[in-house]
């Protein structure tokens, strides 16, 4: 039953070119129409889709993927990359993120209190890395940073679309809430395999060849006297 | 007894203008499928999605795939039609024999795929100007050179054409003996089935492998022309032994 259900539209769709190719064969044989009547009629389609590719290239000009964004070499060097540094900034010692990250948002909130306190994230669907720095001068202000890699999908660059986290400094504890959710629909066309075969994006449904979900974290400067518990990680 | 000398490359060029004029309801059919594999595409072709955390995405996909897939079976067809009784005779017309008629036959194949190859690429942009109009606004396209749209101009007749010559086997094997027509639907969709018993289908997945993994056109030319030329081989060695008009 599963297997009629797959073989039946390919079955339709034979038995309709089937039906077609034979019945504007036989008609041809039967001169239904004439033949400048069939020139016209063939020398009028061809004038509307060269019409229609002119149009589709000049008036509607489609957003162009720039395949060269990342390819799968480079997409792998930046995961790592990103991995390497997240697993520096756990192990206490961060390394230069500059190169891997951007940081997208800042805050800045004076503090003149003692304590400060991250809760635990887990629970939500959003909980960034923290690592926090303790500042060399007690200059009463936390500095909190979101740092985001690249995030591609089918070499589209989507970083800017995605969005920072909510940061709140509630009297002694520093709340972090997930961003707003944002959903994106694009398009994609393709004139067909037979064109994707002799250029770089070869198969148009797959994306993880030009894909990385990207990673991100938070970089909390503290004052020196501030004495932090939580979730997070103290960084050098 | 006449007295001019034929020359056999002649007649095969007048029996291929003949037929470029006279076949004129192979071409009214390619437009009529095309139209049918527009109207069938403009749903879309196929749909992704992902999601990392508060970020998700959906992605439509729009190509011109059904519209080759549906030219590859129109030269099929087209290829089983030409070799019917009724197109063989049209050839008496001429000082004529077996291999000039297969000859011009050939070469008119390889003219319609070549042709049709061409609407592919302009029909699939009439299809991206029908669902701009449709609102389907945003459509991120992978870019083409002029040399990659060539060459996958080229490469979409050539696979019209392996089918045109398929279809010219299958119909001259079916003009040999009626009984063809029953049994060989029965082998390929029997063959099929068997392939994807085990929900993998390594015998066409690996023949249409063969194909589709060539980067290089020249590389794609050799295949799929050795291919074919095997296929109409068999099928003029077929023809030999035929019944002739009286």
């Amino acid at each position: 039953m599963t297997a009629l259900f797959f073989v039946l539209p390919i079955l339709v769709i034979i038995v309709l070119v089937v039906g077609i190719s034979t019945y504007a064969s036989k008609s041809s044989e039967k001169r239904h129409s004439s033949p400048q009547k069939k020139k016209w009629i063939v020398g009028g389609y061809v004038t509307v889709i060269v019409v229609a590719t002119v149009l589709s290239y000049t008036f509607f000009p489609a957003k162009k993927i720039d395949s060269t964004i990342m390819h799968r070499e480079e997409v792998k060097k930046q995961e790592d990359a990103e991995i390497a540094i997240i697993n520096s900034g756990m192990a206490g010692k961060l390394l230069e993120v500059e190169r891997v990250f951007t940081d997208k948002k800042t805050w800045t909130f004076s503090y003149n209190k003692r304590d400060l306190l991250i809760p635990n994230n887990d629970m939500q669907e959003y909980s960034p890395n923290v690592f926090v720095i303790s500042k060399p001068v007690d200059d009463n202000s936390v500095e909190v940073t979101h740092y985001m890699s690249k995030m591609i999908v089918g070499g589209i660059d989507f970083t800017e679309e995605k969005g920072s986290p909510e940061i709140l400094i509630n009297e002694e504890t520093l709340k972090i809430y997930a961003p707003e959710p944002v959903e994106v629909t694009f398009n994609k066309f393709t004139e067909g395999f037979a064109f994707n075969q002799f250029s770089e994006s070869k198969d148009m449904y797959s994306l993880n060849n030009l894909s990385t979900h990207g990673s991100e974290f938070l970089l909390i400067k503290v004052p020196k006297s501030v004495k932090v518990s939580g979730a997070f990680n103290y960084v050098k | 007894m006449s007295l001019v000398e034929v020359n056999s490359w002649d007649i095969v060029k007048k029996q291929y203008r003949y037929k470029l004029k006279s076949y004129l309801g192979v071409f009214s059919s390619l437009i009529i499928i095309q139209v049918l594999a527009i109207f069938f595409s403009l749903n879309g072709t196929g749909m992704s999605g992902g999601s990392s955390g508060t970020f998700s995405y959906k992605v439509n996909y729009y190509s011109g795939d059904l519209i080759l897939v549906f030219m590859m079976l129109w030269g099929f067809i087209t290829a089983i039609i030409i070799t019917t009784k009724a197109y063989r005779y049209d050839d008496t017309s001429f000082v004529t024999n077996r291999l000039t008629s297969h000859f011009s036959n050939i070469l008119f194949l390889i003219s319609a795929s070549l042709f049709a190859g061409l609407t592919v690429f302009l029909s699939s942009h009439l299809f991206r100007l029908i669902t701009n109009i449709m609102n389907v606004d945003s459509i991120m396209v992978n870019e083409h050179t002029p040399l990659q749209i060539a060459k996958g101009i080229i490469g979409a007749g050539l696979y019209i054409f392996l089918f045109t010559s398929i279809g010219y086997l299958v119909g001259m094997l079916i003009q040999k003996n009626k009984l063809f027509s029953f049994f060989l639907p029965i082998v390929l969709v029997g063959a099929m089935y068997l392939d994807g018993m085990n929900n993998d289908v390594l015998i066409f997945h690996s023949i249409s492998l063969y194909f589709l993994s060539e980067t290089l056109l020249s590389l794609l030319i050799i295949k799929i022309m050795s291919v074919s030329l095997l296929f109409y081989g068999f099928a003029i060695i077929l023809s030999a032994r035929m019944e002739v008009r009286a």
